[in-house]
């Protein structure tokens, strides 16, 4: 065998890794050839150093702490919570009632100011910390926008927000054939399949004719992709619009 | 009792710096390390769940899907990589027995190396990686891989031996 490609296999040779056939061969030439053989030796003395150098130096490693912060921050959409009903198995009874009421109270026209339905809002306090002044983990996880449009009229959403128990989406509704300042009584607002996942529903009409609604829902899943619908929007002619909306988003 | 994300960062956090470092050395720069362990991170969380053998094995596995993280990156530089070119290797003089090198002059030595070479040294002598699992990891030949690890460590021996001449220079 040629020194030059004798040497080319010493690192496989002295890992080990050659078939009986080739290690023979090298093992032959070794005995042979002074030269690749002082380089064997020379090729596993430093094969040690630097491993041993590399291992130093990855020992004494110290991750940056952004790149710690930059990582946590990806990992929340990501994190894992029980369905509430199963952390509160006692509330999810008393909460099948409340959802009950709600269901019965939004086809009751009950009458109320530009505001939240009271029942839920008063039975949505008692049963889930919902909304930034009371869930310290409440935050918001989404500001890219989605929006649709349909009759003239368009649905924004601008902000996601996660809490440990709901989630609370803002949108904004805006057109020329909405009747802003009419009253939302009977407006719907679901997510997913279930219409009843609806926690608290507030609005706020603003300027421009548009109405900014913050919606709570019962906690999805977070990082799949959950489609909001709207129904039964004013209309400042006529009777309301009965779209849906939908929208699309990942909380 | 702990979520599942308190308990990954109980067993990620005392490897990160570790882990940064093996990104740095594979990848070469602190930026692409990053980003190799933010995805390596994530892609671990994701599989947590799964692992058995507990805080025991968590730190082999976690360097596992590191190394898979950045090999995947290499592949993808590495791809327009033209013919090799023979290093003009300069000659080797012989010097006396060398002081063991610190683990920051065998980094510095490295890291100016080639990144095909840097990258076949850090991961044989690093991560311990088989000459044929770095064939495939970078999906280059094992015949490159072999004389890429010829010249590399070619260069080491210069480089460390250059770097050993000035230390007892400056005594």
């Amino acid at each position: 065998m040629q020194c030059e490609q004798v040497q080319l296999e010493l690192q496989a040779y002295l890992d080990g890794r050659l078939p009986p056939a080739e290690r023979a061969a090298i093992e032959n030439h070794l005995a042979q050839c002074h030269t690749c053989a002082e380089e064997a030796s020379a090729m596993r003395d430093l094969g040690r150093i630097i491993s041993g150098g590399l291992n130093d130096w990855v020992n004494q490693g110290v991750c940056p702490p952004d790149v710690i912060a930059r990582i946590e921050e990806s990992l929340r959409p990501a994190r894992r919570r029980q369905a509430w009903w199963q952390t509160w198995p006692a509330m999810a009874g008393a909460t099948a009632a409340a959802v009950f009421l709600l269901v019965l109270s939004a086809s009751l026209d009950l009458p109320h100011g530009a505001a939240s339905l009271p029942f839920v809002g008063g039975l949505a306090a008692q049963f889930f910390s919902g909304g930034p002044d009371e869930d310290p983990e409440w935050e918001p996880v989404n500001q890219a926008t989605a929006t649709t449009e349909r009759d003239g009229i368009r649905l924004t959403v601008d902000q996601v927000s996660m809490g440990r128990e709901a989630l609370g989406v803002r949108f904004t509704v805006q057109g020329e054939p909405l009747d802003a300042a009419a009253d939302m009584k009977r407006v719907s607002v679901g997510l997913g399949l279930m219409t009843a996942n609806l926690r608290e529903l507030t609005y706020v009409p603003g300027p421009n004719g548009q109405v900014q609604f913050t919606a709570f829902f019962t906690r999805v899943p977070a990082g799949e992709s959950v489609q909001m619908t709207v129904r039964n929007l004013p209309m400042r002619s006529g009777p309301d619009a009965p779209g849906p909306w939908l929208v699309s988003f990942i909380p | 009792m702990s979520t599942l994300e308190e308990r990954f960062f109980a067993l990620y956090k005392p490897e990160a710096g570790r882990l940064y470092r093996t990104a740095w050395a594979i990848l070469g720069n602190e930026a692409d390390a990053g980003d190799a362990l933010q995805d390596a991170t994530i892609r671990a969380y994701r599989a947590f769940e799964q692992l058995k053998g507990g805080a025991a094995a968590f730190p082999a596995w976690m360097r596992r899907i590191l190394v898979n993280s950045c090999t995947q990156i290499l592949r993808k530089r590495m791809r327009v990589i033209p013919v090799e070119r023979p290093e003009d290797l300069s000659e080797e003089k012989a010097t006396p027995e060398a002081d063991m090198p610190l683990g920051s002059e065998v980094w510095e030595a490295v890291k100016e190396l080639d990144e095909r070479y840097r990258a076949v040294v850090v991961l044989r002598f690093l991560n311990d990686m088989q000459l044929e699992d770095i064939a495939t990891a970078l999906d280059i030949p094992l015949g490159t891989v072999k004389s890429r690890l010829h010249t590399a460590l070619k260069l080491l021996r210069n480089r460390l031996r250059e770097g050993d001449g000035e230390r007892r220079g400056a005594v």
